[in-house]
């Protein structure tokens, strides 16, 4: 993946290429032998004017022509989507090697264009029209929360304070700076109780993954990462007494992998802002209802503790360049299981994870969730 | 039939579906209920998505007050909305949904809380291209903090 940020003198086509090229000298595979690509974007035709054939276009100094090249858009959850495709096309016998990849261009000199971007992935007709903010969503479902389970600020402030300590040991985060809970805490208020330092910045960035049959993997010589399962799921008008989206889906991806959330020893989720990692651990059987809190307090999802999530330093640290945060996040998987992330290195390597990204929201909840679990 | 929405005289609703009345003066909120399973969704539409059946929906006058389930004051605004921004999710009452509403007329954020009672305001957004009135809904604390 390139390193998230702001790279307002890079192109689609940049952000691209490095990931691409990366990914296949990696592997050890033939670039002849990718048989088939799916591209997930999910806001290049408002911010760049690209639109309809975006992955040809995107893939075209990458040098990949004439195979089927799918463009492939959920808002946030592009990436995984593109990641899910991939996986369903090798696991039917259709392709032997996937490429999945996921490129943003997401910032761009106009806050105010970027943002106007981010509010497309909410029903134009409803919520949209009426002007439903993206900020304002999950300050509300952490706001909730905190009345239903007297989670505190501080253990807000915490879930900050770790993705950004991950930063700091990730090469590849757009924030690679250390803050206290202090910091966070006084940091500007966006919506209560969700500050700035808090938040997930505007960038660009992109990644890239190659799956591929046992095979093809074979070929690369490093510890083989299978995917056991990869689901999606939608938004389903979700009454108060029914479980949430990200629950829902969880429980068919661990039913069909054959595991239990407490065999779980890696995840990377989405933290679209800090707090919400609470909510998911709850959400992905992490913990019991209301026990989030101690789990932050308690230190066990850092990269050194019982649980480690979002070693990658999470959308809050890592950045979030929408459609390829999906790949990143199975990338971060993928490198702890080898022993290659580094200083944020989980000691000994996990051989179980999860991945969890979702993206826009419809009828009061996330529209989009997939969830991945990988093994090694 | 091809829209849900339901037109008289001189206005046209924000949301397609919302609102249902005679004149601007006495507009109410408008769902469809499902005679089958008995959920109710805002705004109208013509099935149920838990039944899948071809049974037709009823349509049904929402109550004009709900229960403050969550909310938030943003300092920034989406583009063409002024800061600060207040959204929220009400239960409406009488066995309504759950929906999204801007928030309005509120003095300050700490005279909003979860829990407290809202109600329902209709708002004039001026005209469109055929000169009928643009109505939106929004909510209001029922009661202002002293």
């Amino acid at each position: 993946m390139t390193r998230f940020g702001k790279h307002l003198d890079k192109s689609l086509k940049d952000l691209t290429y490095e990931p691409a090229w990366h990914a296949i000298h990696e592997s050890n595979v033939d670039p002849h032998d990718i048989d088939i690509a799916f591209v997930g974007n999910a806001y290049a035709g408002l911010i760049t004017g690209q639109e309809s054939i975006r992955g040809q276009v995107m893939l075209r100094e990458v040098g990949l022509t004439r195979i089927p090249i799918i463009n492939v858009e959920n808002a946030c959850a592009s990436g995984s989507t593109a990641f899910y495709l991939a996986h369903k096309a090798v696991a039917s016998g259709q392709s032997e090697l996937a490429l999945a990849l996921g490129v943003e261009k997401l910032f761009c000199d106009e806050t105010g264009k970027s943002l106007q971007a981010l509010a497309t992935s909410s029903d134009q007709e409803i919520e949209g029209r009426m002007g439903i903010l993206f900020a304002g969503i999950y300050a509300m479902r952490v706001k909730a929360h905190m009345q239903q389970y007297g989670l505190t600020r501080k253990q807000l402030a915490r879930v900050a304070v770790k993705n950004h300590d991950h930063g700091a040991l990730n090469p590849h985060a757009q924030y690679q700076k250390r803050v206290t809970v202090e910091e966070v805490l006084n940091s500007r208020m966006i919506a209560d109780p969700i500050t700035l330092q808090m938040t997930c910045p505007l960038g660009d960035g992109g990644a890239a993954l190659l799956i591929g049959t046992k095979e093809m993997a074979l070929r690369m010589g490093k510890r083989l990462v299978k995917i056991l399962t990869s689901v999606l799921g939608s938004y389903g008008f979700t009454q108060e007494n029914e479980p949430s989206i990200a629950e829902r889906v969880s429980l068919k991806a661990y039913r069909e992998a054959g595991i239990n959330p407490q065999e779980v020893q890696v995840a990377e989720i989405h933290d679209a802002v800090a707090p919400v990692e609470l909510l998911l651990y709850e959400q992905l059987g992490f913990c019991g209802k209301g026990e989030s809190g101690r789990l932050i307090d308690d230190g066990v999802t850092w990269f050194d503790g019982r649980l480690p999530v979002n070693t990658s330093g999470g959308l809050t640290a890592k950045g979030h360049p929408a459609g390829a945060t999906g790949i990143s996040q199975v990338a971060e998987v993928v490198w702890q299981m080898r022993g290659e992330a580094g200083q944020r290195q989980i000691k000994p390597a996990p051989n179980i994870g999860l991945v969890e990204n979702g993206g826009g929201n419809v009828a009061g909840e996330t529209a989009v969730v997939a969830i991945h679990i990988l093994a090694a | 039939m091809e829209s849900c929405t339901v037109r008289s005289g001189d206005w046209v609703p924000e949301v397609p579906g919302s609102l249902e009345g005679r004149n601007v003066d006495e507009l109410h909120l408008s769902g469809s209920r499902c005679s089958r399973c008995g959920r109710v969704y805002f705004p109208l539409r013509k099935n149920c998505p838990n039944c899948l059946d071809n049974r037709p929906m009823e349509q049904s006058r929402l109550s004009d007050r709900g229960v403050l389930r969550t909310f938030v004051v943003a300092s920034i605004a989406p583009p063409g909305y002024p800061a600060p921004h207040a959204q929220g999710y009400i239960h409406l009452c009488d066995g309504g949904p759950l929906i999204f509403s801007l928030l309005t007329d509120y003095e300050g954020e700490s005279s909003l809380r979860i829990g407290c009672e809202m109600v329902l305001k209709i708002i004039n957004l001026g005209r469109d291209p055929a000169a009928r009135a643009i109505v939106g809904y929004r909510f209001r604390p029922l009661q202002m903090e002293k």
